[in-house]
């Protein structure tokens, strides 16, 4: 069965509309986005091949697609993703405590969730905050000027709101 | 044609040529690793930075195409300091394990970093380990750990066999080259990666751990699989000692020719190589019994040609589209000298597979239109190759000769039932070796000179790599023992004598040389 609804095959057919005749591969990280926000927040195999089959591009250019992007999972997350910058300026400015507070506050490692589902973490490449390194970003929001404590404060702090 | 200087040189090329291709023409090698001439520039190891006069930086000399008046240095400090630097990066996370690589001895990284670097791993934190010894299909190993990310691999997928199976996956220190998910690297050509693969992260899982390839030789030939003839190198090794095994072919690999196969071939004639070690036919015998050679063809010749001298028109040559010309010329010539007309190859019999509309071709045979053109093709007054199986089985022969053909037992049986003679030549031991009164064994296209001709008429060299194994011996050795057998002696040509004679008389082969003065190299692409 495709992954591709017919509410989602008419958003996909309003996205490719957006470029130019004989350029349709250039939807696929629209295309992506699209299916991971409605395919439960990551993207399976199958999901990649209906959008190559969809933009009719080989699996394998999809494939590079989403494993070059942070912003695309292909494992389940947390329900508060949690995305830790390591490029160099948030790295001058010690991204490495703040990675290691919220590894130890959470105790899983890069790629993981956490046992009752509700976090998970990754260390990506920038998140264009550089002013305010070092950084992180949960769901659509982006903490900057961290510290070991102030990550574990941001992070307690949603854990007793429990969900969201 | 744009006029540009190179290191101070002169040369003239063709607009559109890229500075790689300019300056191989001077004999300079710009290094490089993802560049290869039968795929499209990527532009992405860095490798080819050489310095254009009036442009800020250096360019990639890849995707610099050349231009009236350009200036172009390629050994200035600025070059040389670039290429160290971009060698350091290449080699920071490489395993460095030439000791076990099957790629050392003809590996860029090696003959680079001698080349152009030369210095020490400056890197204190420990190196990023992947994935090694992955096999990603039938025929070949991925070591992620030794790959440079040159994405010559991944284009050749794309653009060449156009299967996609592989990518690039991951990004920064965890991009590697990986198949796509749910696939394996399993296409009609997969062996050409690890031509392609300009270091140790592709190796052919057919050759691994056999052989150093310092050990062994090249020889610069044709491949025999198909119709298409696709150059090749033959790699062989006979030294006991630094090889695994008792074979003596280790390799083949396509050789660049432009009009032919490109940079290519496909896996079926890859590894057809191994034909010429395994299964032989490598002793005469006489009835399935095993003797010497002047015996078999004295017993051959006292059985045969009081028949053939009484009845030429009742003795037949059944000849082989994988013969060369100069062979199939030689038994034309002995059948000539019989008096005995009914000489065919078998045109109806010939192993026959699918073309895919790029290399392989339907015809599994690589001589069939030499064969054709040396008017030994169905014609008039002359059976064709199922109806003189037919008319033999029906008792209308005497003797029959039958090179290179692989008869269906059953025929086979009912064919000797009806002749008083049958002779058999074969490269590879017939089971049923024992029905023919006496069999010979041929030597393999490897192991003997000649010519073939290929499906687009192109006549390409077939170069002898080996000695022929056993007592076998090239087709038109055996004609020529077989007429002095049967009282017919025949001129003892080698095969430049013959192809002189074959060629002659034939206009669009005129001036055709059968040695070139220089043996083409293979191609170091």
């Amino acid at each position: 069965m495709s992954p591709i609804t017919p509410e989602l095959k008419a958003r996909f057919e309003k996205i490719v509309a957006r470029y130019p005749k004989g350029q349709e591969q250039s939807a696929v990280i629209p295309l992506l986005h699209a299916l991971q926000e409605s395919g439960g927040g990551h993207l399976t195999t199958e999901h990649q091949q209906a959008v190559a089959d969809f933009l009719g591009v080989p699996m394998s250019k999809v494939h590079e697609v989403t494993t070059f992007y942070t912003m695309f999972s292909l494992k389940p997350r947390g329900r508060h993703h949690i995305s830790v910058c390591r490029t160099l300026p948030c790295a001058l400015c010690g991204c490495g405590d703040v990675a290691k507070a919220v590894r130890e506050r959470l105790g899983v490692g890069p790629g993981e969730v956490t046992a009752d589902g509700m976090f998970s973490y990754e260390e990506v490449e920038c998140l264009a905050q550089c002013h305010l390194g070092p950084v992180f970003q949960i769901g659509d929001t982006v903490y900057g000027d961290l510290t070991a404590d102030k990550a574990k404060a941001v992070i307690d702090g949603l854990a007793k709101q429990g969900g969201r | 044609m744009p006029k540009l200087s190179i290191d101070g040189r002169e040369v003239e090329v063709p607009a559109g040529t890229n500075l790689i291709e300019a300056a191989r023409l001077l004999d300079l090698e710009i290094p490089h690793f993802c560049y290869h001439p039968g795929l499209s520039v990527a532009g992405n190891c860095r490798m080819c930075l050489v310095e254009v006069e009036k442009a800020p930086k250096l360019q990639i000399a890849c995707n610099t195409a050349v231009a009236e008046g350009m200036v172009v240095r390629t050994d200035s400090d600025k070059v040389k300091k670039a290429r160290a630097g971009v060698m350091e990066f290449l080699l920071l996370n490489h395993p460095i394990d030439c000791p076990i690589c099957d790629c050392a001895g003809e590996c860029y990284l090696q003959d680079y970093y001698m080349e152009h670097d030369l210095k020490a791993s400056r890197l204190e934190e420990g190196k990023n380990k992947k994935e090694k010894a992955q096999p990603i299909g039938p025929h070949v190993m991925l070591d992620k750990e030794r790959c440079v990310l040159c994405s010559r691999c991944v284009r050749f997928t794309d653009e060449v066999s156009k299967t996609h199976e592989l990518g690039i996956f991951g990004r920064g220190s965890t991009e590697e080259i990986a198949l796509a998910p749910g696939k394996t690297l399993d296409n009609p050509y997969s062996g050409c990666v690890v031509d392609l693969c300009p270091v140790g992260a592709l190796t052919d899982r057919d050759f691994r751990f056999k052989s150093r390839p310092w050990f062994l030789k090249e020889t610069a030939t044709i491949c025999g699989g198909c119709a298409m003839g696709c150059s090749v190198v033959l790699d062989t090794n006979t030294n006991p000692y630094n090889k695994v095994g008792q074979d003596r072919a280790y390799r083949l690999f396509p050789r660049e020719n432009r009009e032919v196969n490109g940079w290519w071939m496909c896996d079926e004639g890859r590894y057809s190589h191994h034909s010429v070690d395994r299964g032989r036919s490598q002793g005469p015998r006489l009835r399935g019994k095993g003797v010497p050679a002047d015996f078999a063809l004295a017993r051959l010749a006292a059985e045969a040609a009081p028949l053939v001298k009484a009845h030429p028109g009742r003795a037949a040559f059944l000849l082989s589209p994988r013969l060369t010309n100069e062979s199939l010329f030689a038994f034309r010539r002995l059948a000539e000298s019989l008096g005995v007309a009914q000489v065919e190859f078998g045109d109806d019999l010939k192993a026959e597979g699918r073309a895919d509309g790029f290399l392989i071709q339907a015809d599994r045979n690589p001589n069939s239109r030499g064969a054709r053109e040396l008017g030994l093709g169905p014609r008039p007054g002359v059976l064709g190759g199922r109806d003189l199986l037919k008319a033999a089985q029906g008792g209308a022969f005497d003797v029959v000769f039958v090179l290179e053909h692989a008869l269906d037992p059953a025929a086979l049986k009912a064919l000797a039932a009806a002749t008083k003679v049958l002779a058999g030549f074969h490269v590879q031991e017939p089971v049923e070796a024992g029905i023919y009164t006496v069999h010979l064994p041929l030597a393999h296209a490897f192991e003997q000179d000649g010519t073939f001709t290929n499906v687009q008429g192109r006549v390409q060299r077939n170069r002898k790599a080996l000695e022929p194994l056993g007592d076998s011996l090239p087709a038109y050795a055996w004609a020529q023992r077989l007429g002095a057998a049967l009282g017919v002696p025949q001129a003892p040509d080698g095969p430049e004598a013959l192809f002189r004679a074959w060629t002659q008389g034939r206009p669009e082969l005129a001036g055709a040389v059968f040695e070139p003065l220089a043996a083409a190299a293979p191609a170091a692409a």
